[in-house]
């Protein structure tokens, strides 16, 4: 067995991950979806957004319905990828006829296969001038952007992706509860612990699906994924809005790399996994299509802004109410510059939003109906109130800086009204959309005391203003650029603020707290590669529950000790005189010490105490029981499975007792 | 037609005829029968002194357009009807063929019972062993499927005509077709299996291993149909049989080792059977004209419809037990995992197929050989007669299909019990019908009871060269089993899969009925059609 962290263990499940993803979200919907318009990144994003929509709410319907799996899944997929082939122009598509009977005359001898391909391919640009421009219309911005969005992106990347691929043990308390849900999905539990949006959970389950490989490493790689994306979707929000590079570098490099700058505490968030961070995801390009539809009237940029709606809406409410700020600053500046022009649309819109509202709301509706409550703490931690004093967060230069765009792209408006009387409302939608992100974070919590605004307002700014900084940054360097009439300028200067931020930022790899040790989890891998799927059992803190959950079966040591007893053959349950059969073939106790602790200032430490007491003295109830059963058992003392700094793991094999009739 | 005079000896041009005919029943052209004539030891003095022709080609243009028009020389053809004890003969012969083909099936499912392992089953592997051969199996009838019936098809064709070369040329050329998928698959399977970890390795190449034999299995299997060797090929099996029981009791080695080596040497000889067969048929027949085969590219074309009703089929027949197979009740090792109770009852179920279709050996060659005689008696104008005829007839030969399969299910049912309660208990050996199996059993005999008057229909079909109505029938039917055995394996447990093959074979012989039905009231039209 590999190390989780060894090169060719993360080569073998990246590559998994990456074929599963780039299959489902990247080729299948090219065949599943009417391309709209743009280059390849716009086909891309908005092929992303849909197939997102199309897998969560599938999912929705066939975890409730018992039926999510991999072939309902896939049947799905044939059925509504046949009905768009058939249903197409493809069906008249002369390169299908010219390779259909190109084939029956390779057969036949009259063409060989380079002839049968090359006469098939017509499609593809047959010369090296039509290549070069196909490039050239593939890259739009120049090369060098190209180069600096790579470099802000690989760095970002290094900055969430180190602790993936280096530390195995989930990413702080909600990993366990990601992917505990995660696993009720493939087990097509819907609510397992309450009401709560499962569209993040659904879509990591069918990333799953497809991967082949423990949930573990879906729920390490997707989390960082995510955050590199929110950073990558906000260069394409406002490189698309501005029709320039350098705003939308900025703004990447802002959240990619300097997000701690608006995240603080919450900057660990960006190398874990959770719902949020995935539906924040979706906030920025989903406002960019639903603009583009605005100006265009384009149908397929209308559903694929409606699609993005419905994702954030069915993965998490704080992110849907956060887009609905997003929609309305839209809209009232659509109606503000062009109220003629785009009423209809904005109508459309309005009253199409109300649907997905709908849509949004019905996974609530289907769980009360199967008489669920809504999610105990998530419940209270939406309607709970801080009590005492609430400050408003200390504005730090960035802030200010983000704030003070508000001021430039209200400039930027007047003068588009007034000088190029072309309207441009979105330099007014990303004013508005800035401002009141940053009133609710400023002022939010000071006025409404809710839980959640006080501690995730910041999570909310920490995007809108990079943003807001971007478009700023590009509505001054227009005029500048038209001055100077150097495209390299904007260029240079997209190099130099790269270098700067790059040399003025820690660089330090996000690392999030831990609830285990990366040992401990190293040993669960082990164990479910080593062992028969569901033949093992884990005996050990009640933390690894979710990993063990749906590979093996879990016990905890108190409960353990208290069950068998030491003095019989192994695995006898007390009172009994023969092994128990019903007790996995293999077991293997987790012997964790000194017991994993979070940090005294983490601010769930308090939560975990009483847990830990617990823990402690099933410790101590399991070395009475190991002392009583190398007493019994003079001659075959504990058997042990794994040695390590952290972890002693003992191995029960209890075949004998399995194989007793 | 030639302008020779044939000055009354019509009855000695008509013997020449049926000489000719004795020789290739279906002559290409005049000069073919030309050349026969003159491998007859007719010269162009001969033709002449017998029947005032110019010379052999002109005597063999005279015999080419009484084959054109020889329905001008067929009055007799009622007279040509066989005698009772011919006829009765005839029908024992054909019910046999069509019995003898379902033999193997049955040999196995007989050596499985009694001496708990087949050519390439045992009844106390691990499930994870059984898992993989039956994965190996299934994916061998389904992908070598299209290959057979393409085999069949063509090769049948021409051995019917008496061109053996032709048929061999063709069928070893789709046996290599079937070989070189085979080996597709099997890189297929590997990489996908390292993408999606579907079986560990050792498993996945045991997996292979199975599924090339068996498929070389399957190939030969046809070839030996096509010929009419089917005893020769169920001895075969019954010699892998005793080797399997020579290598596993008698030398001790593994099952699955004794089973890989028997199979292979059943495959091989096969093999080498075939050839010898073809060769042997090659040299006792005439060295008329040896034609060229027609172009790959029109050969495929035109068996493909055949080829994917393969495919299809065994799809159809087999995806029902994926589906109870992928049924998640807890315990899911792999994506796929066997439920010997569920295959149990299949097995069970599946000997309700053997008689029907000897019967429907039967009534498609008697059904076949009237519309033979009706195509050269009918005049135009009673065409309709005729084919409102033809669809009484059918509707009497379904029902009869009908009772007799029922009557056959029933007949299985009571009889496996006897034998699994009474026989085999006396024998020592236990089987056990759980509840499970009988479940499966009883609703599997349904379906197969479906199947079998799909299958009259679908031969009917075929017979009159309509292979692309049974397409249109089978894959419905396979998206009904498909569908119906996912959503009740899901919702009510993995053996109600059965009900799949219930749904499907019920859409089967439906629309498959519905499609002779649709043939034969326009039969004079796909009779002139075909001609």
């Amino acid at each position: 067995m590999l190390a989780y962290w060894s090169v060719p263990n993360q080569l073998i499940h990246w590559l998994h991950y990456g074929l599963a993803f780039t299959v489902l979200f990247l080729l299948w919907p090219r065949v599943l979806f009417t391309r709209s318009r743009g280059n390849w990144l716009d086909q891309t994003i908005a092929n992303y957004i849909k197939m997102v929509c199309l897998v969560v709410v599938m999912g929705y319907i066939l975890v409730a319905l018992k039926l999510y799996e991999d072939i309902a899944i896939l049947a799905v997929l044939i059925v509504l990828s046949f009905r768009k082939v058939f249903h197409s122009e493809l069906k008249k598509d002369l390169t299908r006829v010219r390779l259909v009977a190109g084939f029956y005359d390779l057969l036949d001898g009259r063409l060989s296969v380079r002839q049968w391909l090359r006469g098939s391919a017509v499609a593809k640009p047959a010369d090296e001038a039509s290549l070069s421009a196909n490039m050239r219309e593939r890259f739009p911005f120049h090369r060098v952007n190209a180069l600096l969005l790579l470099v802000v992106a690989a760095v970002a990347a290094y900055l969430r992706l180190d602790n993936a691929v280096l530390h195995p043990a989930p990413d702080m308390s909600d990993g366990y509860v990601t992917l505990a849900w995660m696993k009720y999905i493939d087990e097509r539990i819907l609510f397992h612990d309450g009401i709560y949006p499962q569209g993040f959970h659904i879509y990591l389950a069918t990333i799953g699906k497809f991967a082949f490989i423990d949930p573990l490493y879906i729920l390490k790689y997707t989390g960082p994924l995510d955050t590199l994306f929110i950073a990558l979707g906000l260069y394409y929000a406002v490189s698309r809005f501005t029709n320039r590079a350098i705003g939308g570098l900025l703004a990447a490099l802002l959240y990619g790399v300097a997000g701690y700058l608006w995240l603080a505490g919450d900057w660990p968030r960006q190398a874990a996994t959770n719902s949020q961070e995935f539906a924040f995801l979706f906030v920025m390009p989903t406002l960019y299509f639903l603009y583009r539809y605005l100006r265009d009237g384009e149908q397929t940029d209308f559903w694929t802004g409606l699609s993005g709606v419905a994702v954030v809406g069915l993965v998490h409410t704080l992110a849907f109410a956060f887009l609905g700020l997003g929609v309305v600053c839209l809209l009232l500046s659509s109606l503000i510059v062009c109220f003629r022009a785009w009423l209809a649309r904005v109508g459309r819109l309005l009253w199409s939003g109300c649907i997905v509202i709908a849509v949004s709301v019905l996974p609530l509706g289907l769980g009360l109906a199967m008489g669920r409550s809504l999610n105990r703490s998530s419940a209270q931690f939406a309607a709970g109130s801080v009590s005492g004093q609430v400050y408003a967060p200390m504005l730090h230069a960035w802030d200010l800086a983000a704030a003070a765009s508000v001021i430039v792209l209200l400039l930027g408006t007047a003068i588009d009204g007034l000088v190029r009387r072309v309207p441009h409302p979105e330099w007014l939608f990303s004013a508005l959309f800035v401002g009141g992100t940053f009133t609710l974070y400023e002022f939010g919590g000071v006025w409404t005391h809710n839980a959640v605004i006080v501690s995730r307002a910041a999570d909310l700014w920490a995007i809108a203003a990079p943003f807001g900084i971007g478009m700023a940054a590009t509505a001054i360097a227009m005029p500048v650029t038209a001055l100077v009439r150097s495209a390299w300028l904007e260029t240079a200067a997209g190099g130099v603020l790269v270098t700067v931020i790059l040399l003025s930022s820690s660089l330090q790899p996000i690392v999030p707290y831990k609830m285990q040790w990366d040992e401990s989890t190293n040993e669960y891998l082990a164990i479910s590669t080593a062992f028969d799927h569901q033949a093992w059992m884990m005996v050990g803190p009640e933390t690894e529950y979710a990993l063990v959950l749906g590979q093996g079966y879990h016990l905890s040591l108190g409960q353990f000790c208290q069950r068998y007893d030491p003095t019989k053959a192994p695995l006898t349950l007390r009172g009994a005189a023969k092994p128990d059969p019903q007790t996995a073939k293999d077991v293997f106790i987790f012997d964790s010490r000194p017991l994993f602790k979070v940090s005294r200032s983490n601010s769930i430490y308090p939560l975990e105490t009483p847990l830990y007491r617990q823990e402690e003295a099933n410790l101590r109830a399991f070395d009475r029981w190991k002392q009583q059963y190398n007493q019994a058992h003079p001659s075959h003392p504990l058997a042990v499975y794994y040695q390590g700094p952290h972890l002693t793991v003992y191995w029960f094999s209890n075949q004998a007792a399995v194989s007793q009739p | 037609m030639t302008t020779l005079h044939l000055h009354g000896q019509v009855s000695s041009a008509q013997r020449l005829l049926e000489e000719v005919q004795s020789r290739h029943l279906h002559p290409e052209d005049s000069y073919e029968i030309a050349a026969l004539l003159e491998s007859m030891g007719w010269n162009d003095q001969r033709a002449n002194a017998q029947f005032g022709a110019a010379g052999v080609f002109e005597l063999a243009e005279t015999l080419w357009g009484m084959v054109r028009e020889d329905i001008a020389f067929q009055p007799s053809a009622k007279d040509q009807r066989p005698s009772v004890i011919r006829t009765v003969f005839n029908l024992i012969q054909q019910f046999a063929r069509g019995l003898i083909f379902a033999l193997p099936i049955a040999l196995s499912i007989v050596a499985m019972l009694t001496l708990r392992f087949s050519l390439w089953s045992y009844q106390n592997l691990t499930v994870s062993l059984a898992t993989i051969i039956a994965i190996g199996t299934i994916l061998s009838f389904v992908t070598v499927g299209g290959f057979t019936q393409a085999i069949a098809r063509r090769g049948f064709y021409y051995v019917y005509q008496g061109y053996y070369g032709m048929a061999r040329k063709v069928t070893f050329h789709f046996i290599r077709l079937g070989l070189l998928g085979a080996s597709l698959v099997c890189i297929l399977l590997f990489v996908v299996n390292f993408l999606v970890n579907l079986f560990p390795v050792n498993l996945l190449l045991l997996m292979i291993v199975y599924y090339l034999v068996l498929n070389s299995i399957w190939l030969s299997v046809t070839v030996m149909y096509i010929l009419r060797k089917e005893i020769l090929f169920t001895g075969l099996i019954v010699i892998g049989i005793g080797l399997i029981g020579f290598f596993f009791r008698v030398l001790h080695w593994n099952i699955l080792v004794s089973q890989i080596v028997s199979m292979l040497i059943v495959s091989a000889a096969s093999m080498i059977i075939v050839l010898w067969l073809f060769d042997r048929a090659e040299k006792k027949a005439e060295r008329g004209i040896q034609p060229k085969l027609p172009r790959l590219g029109a050969t495929l074309y035109s068996t493909l419809p055949y080829f994917l009703y393969g495919v299809v089929y065994f799809l159809f027949l087999f995806v029902d037990r994926l589906m109870a197979w992928s049924a998640n009740d807890g315990f899911m090792p792999y994506l796929i995992w066997f439920r010997g109770d569920y295959e149990l009852g299949l097995d069970f179920a599946l000997l309700a197929l053997m008689l029907p279709m000897g019967i429907s050996e039967v009534i498609v060659t008697k059904f076949m050989n009237d519309v033979s005689i009706s195509q050269t008696q009918v005049l135009s104008k009673d065409a309709h007669v005729m084919n409102r005829g033809y669809v009484r007839r059918y509707w009497r030969y379904l029902a009869a299909m009908f009772a007799a399969a029922i009557g056959n299910a029933a007949l299985v049912y009571v009889g496996t019990q006897w034998v699994i309660n009474r026989y085999l208990g006396s024998l020592g050996t236990r089987v056990e019908i759980t509840g499970r199996v009988d479940f499966v059993f009883l609703w599997a005999l349904c379906g197969y009871l479906f199947v079998a008057v799909a299958l009259l229909n679908a031969v009917v079909l075929f017979s009159l060269s309509q292979p692309e109505r049974v397409l249109r029938s089978v894959f419905p039917a396979l998206l009904a089993n498909m569908a119906t055995g996912f959503l009740l394996s899901r919702w009510a447990g993995y053996d109600w899969a059965v009900f799949g093959l219930v749904a499907g074979a019920a859409v089967f012989m439906v629309l498959t009925t519905v499609q002779v039905r649709q043939v034969l009231a326009r039969l004079d039209y796909h009779l002139y059609f075909l001609s």
